[in-house]
């Protein structure tokens, strides 16, 4: 474009006058390599909101309650509660059977120690009661000597 | 509104916001934490933005609060002086970085005052049209004009005294 024809737009553009169209064109001409010396002073104007627009924003945007906290999907802590809650039950219930069983064997050797005990005593009985004929012994003695 | 509908509307311009925020808080982590921080605001509010006509004018008009809102805060007071800290700790790069007119330009847009800044930003930046930017700012399209001529004539003032002291 010519000279003139851009320095009477530029003029427009800083009254604020101009349309989308025409500052697009502006800047069109001012990002282009054949800007007229007399204009140089303006491509650094163009060129700053021309980077200016290219900005992102880099990091991802967290849709929680919480402040710049990473907060997990709703369901994943759903899912997470409701294996937390699984395990434990199922941990109470195996230790439950684990102790009727424990519960079970302790009674049956207790059993067995009780029976085990009587047999015992009956055998200690009987040998008591003959030892009382020892005592007989000892009184027939006394009889011859004395 | 559900968390998509929300999205649909919002993410397009998330860039957009992200740079208005820049403008006016220069650092990008900042700017990243404005653009957040609005963000949890709207969804917060999702209901009522089905009541604007625009909820991307909203979203501005919003971003721009918060941002004031942000310089004005003490944290705000903080960030200051980091920046001047930082400005000054760049005091001997100023010779290059001059030469690098993009951020001398930002430097420039700086000094200009809040509404005018928001403006030249919408219009020349992000290229909206005249009664978006009404809508954005509150004001009417005659006043967004005449604030965009005074910014615009007051870079090219400001750009012309830098680029003449560095040509002499």
């Amino acid at each position: 474009m010519e000279y003139s024809k851009i320095k009477d737009l530029l003029g427009i553009y800083f009254n604020g006058e101009t349309t989308l169209e025409q500052e697009k064109s502006l800047r069109v001409y001012f990002n282009s390599n054949q800007v007229d010396p007399r204009l140089k002073p303006y491509v650094v104007l163009f060129d700053a909101y021309n980077k200016a627009g290219q900005e992102v924003l880099e990091g991802s945007l967290i849709l929680a309650k919480k402040k710049k906290n990473r907060v997990f999907h709703p369901w994943t802590t759903r899912a997470a509660a409701l294996v937390i809650s699984g395990v434990a039950v199922s941990a109470f219930m195996y230790s439950a059977t684990i102790k009727a069983a424990q519960e079970k064997e302790a009674l049956t050797a207790f059993k067995e120690s009780k029976e085990l005990m009587y047999l015992m005593v009956n055998q200690l009985n009987k040998g008591t009661k003959t030892l009382s004929l020892v005592d007989q012994f000892q009184v027939h003695k006394n009889k011859y000597l004395k | 509104m559900n968390q998509k509908e929300f999205l649909d509307i919002v993410l397009p311009i998330k860039n957009n916001l992200y740079r208005l925020a820049r403008r006016f808080l220069i650092s990008s982590d900042e700017a990243e934490d404005a653009v957040q921080e609005v963000f949890l605001k709207l969804w917060k509010n999702k209901e009522a933005i089905k009541k604007y006509r625009t909820p991307e004018a909203f979203a501005y008009t919003m971003t721009k609060n918060y941002c004031l809102d942000r310089l004005k805060s003490k944290q705000a007071s903080n960030l200051k002086i980091v920046h001047t800290n930082f400005e000054n700790r760049t005091d001997l790069e100023k010779h290059i970085e001059a030469k690098d007119g993009v951020s001398l330009l930002f430097k420039l847009m700086e000094t200009l005052p809040e509404q005018q800044k928001v403006i030249l930003h919408l219009r020349d930046v992000e290229q909206l049209s005249f009664s978006e930017i009404a809508k954005i700012t509150n004001t009417s399209q005659a006043n967004v004009r005449v604030s965009l001529s005074r910014a615009r004539k007051k870079i090219k003032d400001l750009l012309l005294i830098q680029y003449n002291y560095g040509v002499q």
